[in-house]
């Protein structure tokens, strides 16, 4: 069992254990922080694949902004103190049962598929990720349309939060 | 060192507690945050599959 | 004698493996050794920097700072210490006891692994990764969500309204302080610190991007929450803002942390806009380069100091309109018409001292014109002029 294989263990049982928490604890704003720590856990699995930018990437746009909008949320629409009221609807026995099917129908068919057990490759370590990603995001032969489409739809967004926000 | 499998089966298991948790949670927010986990496993597959 | 610590790192490495440890195990003390020190010698250094702040408030606000305990008050901060050390927690009723314990940890951790990417002399840095920048930026965002635990997890209307302004004033504050670290990275053609310090060795970034450094001190300084940027710990408006309900060793790790956090900002500012530490004889001798480092950090924590001791707060409104209306757009102009010169004159082929003073040229017209345009759209204030009145006169005269 080589470190890197304890590591990636330890933070999926850190991340699924985080989940479990996000989506079983009543107090809102626990949950909200066992979101971030959940989210961390995925960085940590980023940087186990090699693509170090992605996993900044996520720590900067998931938790730095997408869970303190969640946080803030929380906060300003706080339950009565003392009165957590139950936080499972009354379908939860079919949802764990929904779930659990799709988790092991999943992992049936991810361990029967030979091609799954092909370990990933090392990469050079002089290989430039960041060139590369930056080159493949502007060049007309790589994403250029997506990515500009992204940030065209990214600006009607905000223009539209400001129109809605609008105080006249 | 580490097979695909186990990212796969990792990404199928934080998507099928995010699964659970938009079924069975009453609080909007907290529906929110069961897609946002189910949002991070799909990201983990995106990224594990090419390497593997 | 050249290189120094790397004597002191292949002699340890020799005695570790004479006594039987692994190669992996060897590293992996050496790197955990290294961090240690790395950690001891920035809280060493708050310590100091301490008594340096409350000498230098002092002295600006013409009183003696502490004389007390010791000579010239240097035992100041490690008599505060004991007595924070000997204070009680006190736990408000309805707090969060998991959130309320944690926070000040996360604020401290939050401020410490940003050193794990400076490099602090020539051969020595903690983990030289390709997205450096990017993971200072990530690691600031982690210590946003230490101060809003602790407003809400205090019980307390006043410290929740602390945190939610602090943290309203952070978010906005992010965004000018990453835009003009781009300029750096654009400038180096890379994201790894070293690159960055590798890249200025002619010329320091000061004086080929000043707009740039100019709108990072700003905004770090917003970020650091000094004044006046105060609001995060305003202490007549707010009782102490986020931070009330600590007491002991927790308020004092934010307190610490808060000075390393403005010790850090210095680094950083080192690191991207003077060079490191670059300096003469600096490669040849990297023990030197770790002096340089740190000399240039202190000197603009200095600079830092001296601006909180000068000025008063600002206001929220007025705070988030400077951010929203002035930087945002100064720094994404900025970058854009770096950017552009930058790849133009590369494409001309200039020389290196042209090159530098066009760049120069071009920060002072877009500050100027910046500042020439928001003067325009506030309304000018017309003053009237009153003849003087004698107020305080036991006989005033008649026509008063």
């Amino acid at each position: 069992m080589s470190l890197v294989s304890l590591l990636f263990l330890f933070t999926a049982v850190l991340t699924c254990g985080a989940s479990i928490m996000v989506v079983t604890t009543k107090n809102m704003v626990q949950a909200a922080l066992w979101l971030v720590l959940a989210l961390f856990g995925g960085a940590v699995i980023f940087v186990l694949l090699q693509a170090p930018y992605i996993a900044v990437i996520q720590v900067v746009v998931y938790i730095g902004a997408i869970a303190v909008l969640v946080i803030f949320a929380v906060m300003l629409t706080r339950q009565t103190e003392g009165e957590l009221l139950p936080g499972k609807t009354n379908q939860w026995p079919i949802a764990a049962l929904l779930s659990a099917a799709l988790f092991v129908g999943m992992a049936y068919f991810y361990l029967s598929s030979p091609r799954t057990a092909l370990m990933a490759p090392v990469l050079d370590p002089k290989f430039d990720l960041i060139r590369e990603l930056g080159q493949q995001l502007v060049s007309p032969n790589g994403y250029v349309l997506p990515f500009e489409l992204a940030s065209i739809l990214l600006l009607a967004a905000l223009i539209g939060s400001i129109v809605v926000a609008w105080r006249k | 060192m580490i097979p695909l499998s186990w990212y796969l089966i990792l990404a199928a298991g934080i998507f099928s507690i995010g699964l659970y948790g938009v079924l069975a949670r009453k609080n909007i927010i907290a529906i929110l945050m069961s897609i946002e986990l189910m949002l991070t496993a799909i990201n983990i597959n995106l990224i594990a599959l090419p390497s593997g | 004698m050249a290189d120094l610590i790397k004597l002191i790192e292949s002699w340890i490495r020799n005695l570790l493996l004479g006594w039987g440890a692994g190669e992996g195990l060897t590293l992996f003390i050496l790197q955990a050794l290294g961090s240690v020190l790395v950690v001891m010698l920035c809280f060493g250094i708050v310590i100091a920097l301490i008594w340096v702040e409350r000498k230098l408030a002092g002295r600006i606000q013409d009183r003696f700072g502490p004389n007390r305990a010791g000579p010239y008050g240097i035992f100041q901060s490690f008599a505060d210490i004991i007595k924070i050390f000997t204070k009680e927690y006190v736990t408000p009723t309805g707090a969060d006891k998991g959130l309320f314990n944690i926070a000040p940890v996360l604020a401290m951790a939050s401020v410490l692994a940003i050193w794990a990417v400076f490099p602090i002399a020539s051969n020595l840095i903690g983990a030289d990764i390709n997205v450096g920048v990017l993971y200072i930026v990530a690691i600031s965002a982690f210590g946003i969500l230490a101060f809003l635990m602790a407003g809400w997890s205090s019980n307390n209307r006043f410290a929740l309204l602390g945190a939610s302004r602090s943290v309203a004033m952070l978010i906005s504050y992010e965004i000018p302080m990453v835009v003009s670290l781009l300029i750096p990275v654009l400038l180096a053609h890379s994201m790894k610190l070293s690159d960055i310090i590798k890249a200025q060795q002619p010329w320091w970034y000061l004086i080929i991007a000043p707009l740039a450094a100019l709108i990072f001190l700003i905004s770090s300084m917003a970020e650091i929450g000094k004044a006046p940027f105060d609001l995060l710990e305003a202490e007549s408006e707010l009782v102490a803002g986020y931070h009330t309900e600590y007491s002991g060793m927790k308020f004092g790790m934010f307190y610490v942390a808060e000075f390393l956090h403005q010790f850090t900002v210095g680094a950083l500012i080192t690191i991207f806009f003077l060079g490191g530490w670059s300096g003469p004889m600096a490669e040849n001798w990297p023990v030197l380069g770790v002096v340089y480092f740190y000399g240039k950090a202190f000197l603009v924590y200095l600079v830092i100091s001296w601006i909180r001791l000068s000025l008063p707060r600002i206001r929220i409104d007025e705070m988030l309109n400077l951010n929203w209306k002035f930087l945002i757009p100064v720094s994404f102009i900025n970058l854009v018409v770096v950017a552009v010169v930058d790849r133009v004159m590369l494409d001309l082929n200039m020389t290196r001292w042209m090159y530098v003073g066009v760049m120069l040229v071009l920060n002072i017209v877009i500050l100027l014109a910046a500042l020439y345009i928001s003067g325009k759209s506030q309304p000018s204030i017309e003053l009237e002029e009153f003849p003087p009145r004698p107020v305080a006169v036991s006989n005033p005269p008649e026509n008063s």
